[in-house]
């Protein structure tokens, strides 16, 4: 199975403003996409097209050459998206959080899956006390953690690096480099500059620029 | 396609427990709105059962509404909403959540409702029926109540318009509620006939409701 995303002819509307139209890319196993684009040129609106949580106006988004919805369970299995909100719940503990993620998605993750994702991201001490507890770079850690659990393809990131420490965001490059090598794909939007991938594995999108 | 009823049932009934006020506040509304009604109308004891069936099924039914802003809302304000959705059954987790909504507003007050009964100067036959009538009807006010509030979703004045869709939609489960006490109020043989047909509600609510839900989601959680 080749893992492909393909995006053929792509236009979004956000009330009645076009944000992009007539997009077209494909990102390969191994691939980064980085989108780039100023405030307000659809980048969330792209990412959440991707995971099908928005229907495109125009075009369509196919992975493996099948429809990218919500409907394609084989589709939605392969990805693992992290927005702008974390998904936590503030009640819960980092690690209810994460045995809710692992349950309601039937990963066969076992209770040492989910500390080493703790622990890779430096929140293993934490992860008893209640979301509400944690900094928001600590949230922010968990919500990532979900990446490591299961094997996903495909990692649909908003803006990741929002409120982490340079250590953790070297980390999550780590991470994401990691991933990249075995052949997993990542589209990301962000405004900071990434260091460590090498520029041969990233395909820059640039949205707003019509 | 994996279960995602139990872990999601299993995580909303934690979060109830934990924010166990919210689930005390409906509640005490519920006893507040049975208890203030018959001092202002001023009613003898002798025709305070006749007001009984339609006050305690209108006080259900506002006791519910109560709580439905909340059902979606939390999970779509802190993203949780979207791992929802790209789990492999949208219908197994809203069917979890409308049950958890109902073991949290509508059984309670189902619980207790023998206790306002017999504040209403209720019989004990009248009392099995109010009980019966309100244990088949609130679970299917929860069902057209997640309807509305996946509707509403994301709305600025969502709780306001949930009261106004599902107030109407929920007029049938009142009337034959209200008319199974009645009946038996005014001893009348087709007690059955109105809780057969509130059964019958039921189960087409407990089939549709989730289906009507999760579509209202998918297009609320653009």
């Amino acid at each position: 199975m080749s893992n492909q995303l393909t995006i053929q002819g792509l236009q979004c509307e956000r009330g009645e403003r076009v944000l992009f139209s007539n997009l077209s890319f494909t990102i390969e196993p191994g691939q980064l996409c980085h989108l780039n684009g100023t405030n307000g040129s659809g980048k969330t609106t792209l990412l959440r097209t991707i995971a099908g949580y928005t229907l495109p106006y125009a075009g369509t988004v196919n992975w493996n050459n099948e429809p990218a919805t919500l409907a394609n369970y084989s589709y939605t299995q392969s990805y693992r998206y992290i927005g702008h909100q974390n998904g936590l719940k503030k009640n819960l503990s980092a690690r209810e959080n994460l045995d809710f993620f692992k349950q309601l998605h039937g990963l066969n993750a076992t209770v040492n899956d989910v500390s080493q994702a703790l622990n890779t991201l430096n929140i293993n001490d934490q992860s008893q006390l209640s979301v509400q507890e944690l900094s928001q770079g600590q949230q922010r850690k968990t919500a990532l953690a979900r990446l490591l659990l299961g094997s996903s393809k495909l990692w649909i990131l908003d803006e990741p690096f929002t409120s982490l420490d340079q250590a953790s965001c070297g980390l999550l490059e780590d991470l994401m480099k990691r991933h990249l090598d075995q052949e997993g794909s990542i589209v990301l939007a962000t405004h900071q500059a990434l260091q460590k991938i090498s520029p041969a594995s990233i395909h820059l999108v640039e949205l707003g620029h019509e | 396609m994996n279960n995602t009823f139990m872990p999601m049932l299993k995580r909303d009934l934690v979060l109830a427990i934990r924010n166990y006020n919210d689930v005390l506040i409906g509640l005490f509304f519920f006893i507040v709105v049975v208890s203030l009604i018959p001092i202002s109308l001023n009613e003898s004891a002798q025709t305070l059962p006749r007001l009984a069936a339609g006050l305690v099924w209108i006080a259900a039914l506002l006791s519910s509404i109560l709580s439905l802003a909340s059902l979606f809302e939390a999970d779509h304000a802190d993203g949780s909403l979207d791992l929802i959705l790209s789990t492999g059954s949208i219908y197994q987790c809203v069917l979890a959540k409308i049950t958890v909504h109902w073991l949290i507003t509508g059984l309670p007050l189902t619980l207790i409702s023998p206790l306002i009964g017999l504040a209403y100067n209720l019989h004990e036959e009248q009392l099995s029926v109010l009980f019966v009538s309100l244990l088949i009807g609130t679970p299917v006010l929860s069902c057209i109540g997640a309807i509305g509030a996946a509707l509403t979703l994301g709305l600025r004045s969502g709780t306001s318009i949930i009261a106004l869709i599902v107030l109407p939609l929920n007029l049938p489960v009142m009337v034959y509620g209200a008319a199974a006490v009645r009946a038996s109020i005014n001893r009348l043989d087709n007690v059955m006939t109105y809780l057969l047909f509130l059964t019958a509600m039921l189960i087409i609510a407990v089939v549709f409701a989730p289906l009507a839900t999760t579509a209202a989601l998918k297009i609320s959680n653009d």
